[in-house]
């Protein structure tokens, strides 16, 4: 029966759909491809944006982070909270991300933010598979509320009500679907999944109210819908796979073909089980031989051959599976199903051949796999599979190279919310792959890694930064004491004793009005001249010419004496302006000092950074401690999920050796009786013409 | 004949719906979500430590009063496929970045490019954007911008603005300076 189409769907039947399928569901979460630029107002919010669209979501929700407490982010309202809600998506972290968005729904924001933060609130409840919350929150958003570049949500919004609808079941929500289907007429895409999905759940609901016959139709008229897409469309536009326009088309074109060729699969199978294999082989013979359901297209078509009794049709599909490396369910029950039409065609040797070719090949097969899971290693399970990556990788430690490659690369891929573009080169990991759980174990896994090397990154970062702390604290006390000697070599302690002497004579003299204290040197020297002129006249025999000089000099000083007198004010001013300036200069001077001792004593800024880089390295090694048991129980869940797998295909694959024995077993006991030898009647391939 | 057709349907798919099952019993579930829960929460750890490392840096390397920053947006598309920039400061090319599709495309939708951070000491400087890419009709473009600032005691800030200009049909490059 067919199934509704779903991103873990497509990922079970095809890893290049699945792909595709992802990117659309998962498509950025909060500004869409073809959002127009808008310029940021915040520089931060810039580069939150560089990094944002280039899915680092890591640098991106630290750039944040680093803008929040700084401040928040300026002039674009709320928007930043949504593209942080997206980030948390994309790096894993949906709880942080929901309770965001209900917050934000808490506060007093515009209709259009709100409207978004319900419809990602409403699209993590999906994806927890919390239906009835889901469908609560998407019923509260008004995508008329959105602005234009918000306007590609609304065809996801529309998809994700009808998926919710379908997942109800009810008759008023199956209504809602056609509703939703008929408001995706814009997004061809999108209306062709939740046609598909529709149809499946009709054809699900059984014949009672005409529900088969509704899925069948549905189903129909979707492959019509899509005809147009061949392979001959994809190859030219693969031709012009440099241009990006080309790509995206690419992409649209090979999703179509992928949904139209699931269709077809689906049809041949209720075909099948209708009993018209006519109609079953008739739409199975539409897929491709190269398409990712081949496999199945070409199993379900020996059936329907079967049936139809038409064994050579039955025998050359089988045979064209033998051909393919065994990794699907299909492949598996190949071998067994030869034996079967051989004998059904009455070739008994040819069946017996086969039979015993399927129990050798089931017998290596169970013995392969109980090898694998008793060697079972992480690095051997990541050996076995492929990821996609943008090239970008960092070194770390002594690896295994799958490991190596797995811990160490920095670009591999993924979508939205975080599950790896991953595929599988060991196919017996197709299935589980395929799987939801182990996605997300290795999301988590690769996230720990990455952890790791931060962490590895970090602890040499701030060990340099210690090492730069040391160095710069080194030439600090270089510094210091060079300064110390400098200052012992100025004689700080004179200068301070002067300036003391200075402030006392000065005082003294402006008490005692000593107005020679204040003189100027033009008057100092003057009057050092009259005493020298005076001594002179002194020694000098007393005649007349000497009484005149002495007269003559007494008049002078007199005049002198009285022109100190007239200047004693201005004078004092003078010497008190100038005490003045050396009072503050040495204030100053004084000041600077106590400045570097203070600063020569204390090392505040670089033992605050110091300190700052100890934090760090403590809690570095606290988060490497966590991370160390966070590994191993991640490691622990992998392997377990490998394991359960593996003793699962054992299972199977036992059944099938079973099977096959028995059967062979049967055939020799009848070849036995009726006397025949074991040997083959002629080539099988040779019999498998229609 | 029909009936051992059926059988053979029957095991067959059989198988294929035993191959579908899960074997996951509810101890991995429950294991795989408490993984996933110290996963988140070691997440939400490491963007603080990352977030207190990161200003860290930024004091200790570059401290506001000598730190000069220089971001590069483009508000183009249509006459200007960037393929490469080179910032030189005063004579000394600091920077150079060739761009990947990804890159561009980024910057496209309205990311700006953190493009250097480093010290520049106060006083007047010379600073020179020179931008390659493919302009209209697959020719070749290149284009400098130069500014002239004063830096002064706070944290400068420039953008290298890319923008088309529809008027010339060609982009045209800025530098401007941020508050």
């Amino acid at each position: 029966m067919s199934r509704p189409v779903s991103l873990s769907f497509l990922k079970k039947t095809m890893w290049q759909g699945a792909a595709l399928a992802t990117a659309l569901l998962a498509a950025s979460p909060v500004v869409a491809d073809d959002d127009l630029p808008e310029r940021a107002q915040d520089l931060r919010y810039g580069a939150i944006l560089y990094d944002y669209y280039q899915g680092k979501s890591f640098d991106a929700l630290t750039r944040m982070a680093v803008a929040e407490h700084e401040g928040g982010i300026k002039g674009h309202g709320d928007h930043p909270l949504l593209v942080k809600g997206g980030l948390m998506l994309a790096y894993g972290m949906s709880r942080e991300a929901r309770s965001l968005f209900e917050q934000l729904l808490t506060e007093d924001i515009p209709a259009s933010t709100r409207s978004q933060a319900w419809f990602y609130l409403g699209k993590v409840f999906y994806l927890e598979g919390d239906n009835a919350n889901a469908f609560d929150a998407l019923n509260r958003v008004d995508p008329e509320a959105w602005e234009d570049e918000e306007e590609p949500l609304t065809a996801e919004w529309h998809y994700l009500k009808g998926q919710l609808a379908l997942r109800a079941g009810t008759a008023k929500a199956l209504k809602a679907v056609t509703n939703d289907i008929e408001s995706l007429s814009d997004a061809p895409l999108w209306q062709a999944y939740l046609r598909y999905n529709l149809a499946a759940f009709e054809l699900d609901q059984g014949t009672a109210d005409g529900g088969q016959n509704a899925g069948i139709l549905g189903l129909e008229r979707l492959s019509e819908d899509l005809a147009g897409v061949d392979s001959e469309t994809i190859a030219d536009l693969e031709e012009n796979a440099d241009d990006p326009e080309s790509r995206d088309e690419l992409a649209l074109k090979r999703e179509q073909l992928a949904l139209r060729e699931r269709t077809l699969l689906s049809l041949g199978q209720v075909y099948q089980q209708q009993g018209d294999t006519d109609l079953a082989l008739a739409r199975l013979a539409e897929i491709s031989l190269t398409s990712a359901f081949s496999d199945e297209a070409l199993y379900r078509y020996s059936v329907a051959a079967s049936e139809a009794q038409s064994w050579g049709l039955a025998l050359q599909a089988l045979n064209t599976l033998q051909e393919r490396p065994l990794f699907t369910p299909w492949l598996q029950q190949v071998p067994y199903a030869r034996g079967f039409v051989f004998e059904q065609l009455d070739q008994q040797k040819s069946a017996l051949q086969a039979y015993r070719a399927a129990a050798n090949h089931y017998q290596s097969l169970l013995d392969t796999l109980v090898q694998s899971r008793q060697s079972l290693t992480e690095a051997g399970i990541l050996a076995a599979l492929r990821f996609d990556a943008d090239g970008s990788s960092t070194e770390v430690g002594a690896l295994s190279p799958a490991l190596q490659a797995f811990a160490t690369e920095d670009g591999i891929t993924a979508d939205a919310y975080g599950r790896l573009d991953v595929q599988p080169d060991d196919f017996n990991l197709a299935l589980l792959l395929s799987s939801e759980k182990f996605q997300l174990a290795l999301r988590d896994l690769h996230a720990l890694y990455q952890l790791g090397n931060k962490m590895t990154r970090w602890q040499r970062q701030l060990q340099s930064f210690e090492v730069m702390l040391e160095t710069r604290a080194e030439q600090r006390r270089v510094k210091i004491d060079k300064t110390e000697t400098v200052l012992a070599s100025l004689g700080a302690d004179e200068w301070h004793q002067q300036q003391a002497t200075f402030n006392a004579e000065i005082e003294a003299a402006d008490q005692a009005g000593d107005a020679a204290f204040f003189m100027s040197d033009e008057q100092k020297a003057f009057a050092e001249r009259i005493r020298k002129v005076e001594s002179t006249l002194a020694a000098l025999p007393n005649d007349d010419s000497t009484a005149a000089q002495r007269d003559k000099i007494s008049r002078i000083k007199a005049y002198f004496e009285w022109q100190v007198s007239n200047q004693y004010a201005v004078n004092r001013w003078a010497a008190q302006k100038q005490l003045r300036e050396l009072n503050q200069s040495m204030a100053a001077f004084r000041e600077k000092n106590r400045m570097l001792v203070r600063e020569m004593g204390s090392n505040d800024r670089n033992a605050a950074l110091a300190e700052r880089v100890s934090v760090s390295q403590q809690r570095i090694a606290s988060l490497d401690a966590d991370l160390d048991s966070a590994l191993n129980a991640a490691r622990e869940a992998l392997i377990g999920q490998v394991s359960g797998e593996i003793a699962r295909q054992e299972s199977e694959v036992k059944r099938y050796l079973l099977a096959a024995r028995h059967a062979q077993a049967r055939l020799s006991d009848l070849l036995f009786q009726s006397g025949a030898t074991a040997t083959p009647e002629a080539p099988a391939s040779g019999e498998a013409q229609p | 004949m029909g009936k051992r057709i059926q059988s053979m349907i029957f095991l067959l798919a059989g198988l294929v719906l035993l191959g579908a099952m899960n074997t996951a019993s509810a101890a991995d579930e429950s294991a795989g979500a408490s993984v996933a829960d110290s996963v988140e929460s070691m997440k939400k750890k490491v963007i603080e430590l990352n977030r207190d490392l990161f200003i860290l840096e930024e004091d200790l390397l570059f401290p506001a009063s000598t730190q000069f920053t220089v971001f590069l947006s483009l508000n183009a598309g249509e006459f200007l496929k960037l393929d490469s920039v080179k910032l030189k400061v005063d004579d000394d090319i600091v920077a150079a970045h060739l761009y990947t599709e990804r890159q561009a495309k980024a910057l496209q939708r309205g990311g700006m490019q953190r493009l250097y951070i480093g010290n520049l000491k106060t006083g007047p400087h010379e600073v020179t954007a020179f931008i390659e890419g493919m302009g209209p009709d697959n020719r070749a473009y290149k284009q400098a911008a130069t500014l002239m600032m004063d830096k002064g005691t706070d944290v400068a800030a420039l953008e290298i603005r890319i923008q088309d200009e529809s008027s010339r049909y060609q982009p045209s490059v800025n530098i401007v300076e941020w508050e």
